[in-house]
């Protein structure tokens, strides 16, 4: 299998939520973020019927912060890769997918931000930007992840196919699947996977077809989050109207 | 009509009919501009700017179709680019049409990059060597680290076993970067993503930009393919366009409605003083034949010589042989006022050799012109020679048969009496006829010094500012590399210019680093030197030590090292042939190297494009370092060599008069004729120069061409002049004869002075004032020059 450039970038943006630090330089928005512990306990709430419920209230997010810690179990690697860090989702306007910040914390800063318009990595080395015009594949590869923070099930069923399934020996739990359905999606990924308990996802579980596989458990999260200015232009590089 | 004029009637119709039905029958006219753009020695500045000029670049043209959102410019970008397939007038003319990266571009860069990717692992073989020393690895393996932590692990966990210092995706990286504007990709389609969203569709013509033949139907096809476009999506789209072919076009537009309003005129006018001095329309008819003969004879004298006219030359061509009128008017004015008694054929034969000297000086003076470097003067040259020397055969051999219907008038016979009585002084009243010839002298003295001259191309063509405009907003919004200033590597072959061009992608990115330009384009990340993906190549397969060294830090950083035997395996295996440009041409990434790479006969042209040029001079001087390299300034280099025409030009001018001061000296053999034959076109010639100049008015090179129509007509002023000084009568019938070849030429060339467009605007200045000037120059000196006696008007028969 031959992979490609835009296979390259879309990867980048499909595994965001899973990803493993970019080891580098701390990125200027996270340390400023003060920590806001979680004020609710979604676990406690009951959970979605059926997918279309539990994209009804993805879609009812606007504004996402999560603690996570993650493990990627490559064939490459001798052992796992493990880091911790914080995830947030912001959507200002329901017209677009959003914007998704992930900001490690451990082993070395690094951070991942993707707009509407642009991939943004930084780290020790510096800072790297894709700007996702240029390729509809890569944009549309990397908004898929975005869209499923947004509960945008119309725009992911066109790429993948969706199995929502209850656990049966847990009363709030349940899971989420997506498989893709055809090229290039299927060349970079097996199945992403959603865990959940009541309203919260617990566990995000991404297999390759090559076998690697990263699991990313998120510890806390506060779907109810609200970004103030200096936080959207810290966190998203969104200047204030 | 006699009997012994039917053959030379006859043979000067047949000459008429056989010239026009050759012409006719295949002509070969061309309108592509570059036969009047300079040439230079090979690599010159002037050279690289012509072939950069009509180059691909110049031939591709930006079309932008405004859409609602990004959805509808993705369906408009389809629908678009199959109504331009489907217009005959477009698919025929056209190189290749662009709506959409290629398909398979992915595939391709991946099958002509992996194999070879150890020849692109570095910039340079010592760099390579850096890359794997030891402190090398260890930055690599962490940087491998660093990227499969991130979420781009899914696809480099796949490269990396073979290519562990991921020169792949480095490579793809510096693929992507290379587009300068806002102009992104959705579903396959280029879009404009500024607002509004717009499809965006490059078409590249066959044909040179300024080639109006071709240009011209693609437009056409252009414009009605995208009217049929609105009526299937919507009036509310709107079209934007960019292309030198626009403005080509437009030029020739305007100057052929410039021309044709000349034209008409001119022949009113001409008409209306025939009427009035000869009180009929028999002698202009009369005109026709000896004009036509000479247009054809002209035309099909430069297809015989150079395979093809060009549209200027006819244009110019045609007016050249306008001159030849001058022929017919002296004729006419000597046998309606001042006819020999044996006849019309005995008042050509008596007017011959003022005629023929008349022609010749003509021929002579455009016979230096077939010296020129510039192809389009030594097309003008052939064309006028032939011309005028064919319309001076036709006058010789019709006129007489066909003119005793032409008789003088009572306007005719008081303007040549008010004339005759205002030259013909005696006395101190002759003092008078010294004032326009000091007048000129003073003229010439104070405003000669003070001539300027404008080489600018834009001096010759008249940039119209609504197309330049929208050129500017359509490239503002696509492109935004610069269109004036390119870098140019050139060499004696592809490897050497690729070589050079190495080192312009380095000395840019030094640039860049010091801010001396914001971004550049090169086709270095994809096309490096043979040698220099060799030299790389062989670095890395030649470090034996290598892949234990690279498995040592592989395990200590917590790889499983046995994962990266693929990449031991590819150390092994021969290197492949390195990356040649034939290797890119026939795969989808042609388009990613056809804008850098021009074919040229002698060797390769490579550009490279700059974004954001802020330190010129210091750029320049980083460049001039590089042997094989140049940064071009295309408006520079053209004007440059078009100073340097000019100047030769006037050297051949030169020549020209000097050769026709000498054959009139040849003829004559005698101080007086000599001076009322030359005097009055050398000093018209240098006062009109010294008017524009204390008028402000630079000259060009147009100017020249203009100045030599001006001697040409001036020296036939003062040969009638000369050729009749014996002759009283007759000699006041020239002052006629002179006075009306003016007349009608300052109607055929002064008139383009009117014109909004430069070149004609210059033509027409430079000549209506060269040729009032030699007019009165003429006369006063004519007169001067006679011995004082009064003369009394000949009897004219009675009309």
């Amino acid at each position: 299998m031959r992979p490609s450039i835009e296979l390259l970038h879309a990867a980048l943006a499909l595994l965001l939520a899973i990803a493993g630090p970019i080891a580098g330089q701390t990125p200027p928005a996270a340390p400023a973020v003060p920590a806001q512990a979680p004020t609710q306990d979604p676990r406690q709430r009951a959970r979605p019927a059926d997918a279309a419920a539990l994209f009804r209230m993805f879609a009812a997010t606007t504004g996402l912060e999560a603690r996570f810690e993650e493990e990627k179990h490559l064939a490459l690697l001798a052992l796992p890769l493990q880091s911790k860090g914080r995830l947030y989702f912001f959507r200002p306007d329901r017209t677009q997918p959003g914007y998704l910040a992930r900001i490690v914390e451990s082993p070395e800063p690094s951070s991942v931000l993707i707009t509407p318009t642009e991939l943004r990595l930084q780290n020790r080395d510096g800072t790297e930007v894709v700007d996702l015009k240029r390729s509809d594949k890569v944009r549309n590869f990397i908004s898929s992840l975005v869209r499923v923070f947004a509960g945008d099930e119309q725009a992911l069923a066109k790429s993948y196919t969706i199995q929502f399934a209850q656990a049966e020996k847990d009363a709030t739990g349940w899971t989420l699947t997506l498989v893709p359905l055809a090229k290039p999606l299927d060349q970079m990924l097996k199945s992403l996977t959603l865990t959940g308990e009541g309203e919260a996802v617990v566990r995000i579980e991404v297999q390759e077809p090559n076998g690697d596989r990263t699991v990313t458990r998120i510890v806390a999260a506060d779907p109810a989050r609200k970004f103030d200015a200096a936080e959207q232009k810290r966190l998203f590089g969104i200047d204030a109207k | 009509m006699t009997r012994g004029e039917i053959p030379r009637i006859a043979a000067g119709l047949l000459t008429l009919l056989v010239l026009s039905v050759w012409w006719t029958a295949d002509p070969h006219v061309t309108t592509d501009i570059t036969h009047f753009l300079p040439h230079g020695e090979r690599d010159s500045a002037i050279d690289l700017a012509r072939k950069i000029a009509t180059g691909p670049l110049s031939r591709t043209m930006i079309l932008l179709v405004d859409a609602t959102d990004e959805s509808e410019a993705v369906a408009v970008s389809r629908a678009y680019e199959n109504l331009l397939r489907a217009d005959a007038r477009v698919a025929t003319r056209v190189e290749s049409i662009d709506a959409g990266p290629p398909a398979g571009i992915e595939e391709a860069l991946w099958s002509v990059y992996e194999a070879r990717r150890f020849g692109f692992l570095a910039e340079s073989a010592e760099a390579a060597t850096e890359r794997l020393s030891p402190a090398g690895l260890t930055a690599a393996v962490a940087r491998l680290s660093q990227r499969l932590a991130t979420p781009m692990s899914g696809l480099l966990s796949r490269i990396a076993p073979a290519d562990p210092f991921l020169v792949m995706p480095s490579l793809f990286d510096r693929v992507a970067g290379q587009n300068a504007g806002d102009l992104g990709v959705v579903d396959d389609r280029f879009v404009a993503t500024s607002q509004p969203a717009a499809a965006v569709v490059f078409v590249t013509t066959k044909a040179s930009a300024s080639d109006s033949t071709e240009q011209r139907p693609l437009l056409d096809g252009v414009r009605e393919a995208f009217a049929k476009l609105q009526q299937s999506h919507g009036k509310h789209l709107r079209l934007h366009e960019s292309g030198v072919n626009r403005h080509a076009i437009a030029a020739e537009d305007s100057m052929q409605a410039d021309v044709g309003r000349v034209g008409i005129g001119s022949t009113v006018g001409f008409l209306v003083v025939f009427l009035f001095l000869f009180g009929s329309l028999w002698p202009p008819l009369l005109c026709m034949p000896v004009l036509a003969t000479g247009f054809f004879a002209g035309a099909v004298a430069c297809q015989l010589a150079f395979g093809a006219v060009h549209g200027l030359t006819l244009a110019f061509g045609a007016s050249l042989v306008g001159v030849s009128i001058d022929y017919a008017e002296h004729y006419f004015s000597h046998q309606s006022l001042a006819p020999h008694p044996d006849g019309p054929r005995q008042t050509m034969s008596h007017l011959w050799r003022g005629l023929l000297l008349s022609a010749g000086t003509t021929v002579v003076g455009f016979v230096t012109l077939l010296l020129a470097t510039f192809p389009g003067l030594r097309e003008l040259a052939v064309f006028a020679t032939a011309g005028i020397a064919a319309a001076l055969f036709s006058s010789w051999a019709i006129l007489p048969g066909c003119s005793r219907r032409i008789h003088a008038t009572r306007w005719s016979r008081a303007t040549v009496s008010v004339m005759r009585r205002a030259l013909n002084v005696r006395g101190r009243a002759r003092l008078w006829l010294l004032l326009p010839i000091c007048g000129a002298i003073v003229v010439t003295a104070l405003g000669l010094p003070r001539a300027s001259w404008d080489d600018r191309l834009s001096t010759l063509n008249r940039v119209d500012l609504r197309l330049k405009a929208e050129d500017d907003a359509v490239h503002a919004r696509v492109s935004r590399f610069e269109q004036q200033r390119i870098v140019v590597a050139t060499g004696a072959d592809e490897e050497a210019a690729l070589t050079a061009n190495d080192r312009v992608a380095a000395a840019l990115a030094e640039a860049q680093r010091n801010g001396e330009i914001a971004g550049y384009g090169s086709i270095t990340p994809l096309l490096p030197s043979a040698g220099r993906q060799r030299a790389v190549d062989a670095a890395v397969r030649g470090e034996t030590t290598l892949w234990p060294r690279l498995r040592e830090t592989l395990t200590a950083a917590g790889f499983v090292a046995d994962a990266f035997a693929p990449f031991a395996e590819a150390l092994a295996k021969p290197a492949p042939p390195p990356v040649v440009a034939h290797d890119l041409l026939a795969t989808p990434l042609a388009s990613l190297v056809r804008p850098f790479r021009l074919e040229v006969p002698e060797g390769a042209m490579l550009l490279s494009f700059v974004r954001g040029l802020r330190d010129e001079p210091a750029l320049g001087k980083r460049l001039a370092d590089v042997p094989g390299v140049l940064l071009l300034d295309i408006q520079g280099a053209m004007t440059n060599a078009i100073a340097a025409y000019r100047a030769s030009m006037t050297t051949l001018l030169a020549f020209g008069l000097v050769a026709v001061v000498l054959l009139v000296i040849a003829r004559h053999r005698a101080v007086r004729p000599v001076v009322i034959s030359c005097l009055p076109a050398l000093l018209g010639a240098a006062a009109t120069v010294a008017v524009l100049a204390l008028a402000g008015v630079a000259l060009n090179l147009l100017s020249l061409v203009a100045l030599l129509m001006v001697v040409s007509m001036g020296v036939d002023f003062g040969i009638f002049l000369a050729e009749e000084e014996s002759q009283p009568g007759a000699h006041d019938v020239t002052y006629l004869s002179v006075s009306l070849a003016a007349v009608t030429n300052v109607l055929g060339f002064g008139l383009l002075a009117l014109s909004d467009q430069p070149a004609l605007f210059c033509i027409g200045l430079t000549s209506g004032v060269g040729i009032l000037m030699c007019l009165v120059l003429a006369l006063a000196i004519g007169a001067l020059a006679r011995p004082g006696r009064p003369c009394a008007a000949p009897e004219p028969p009675v009309s």
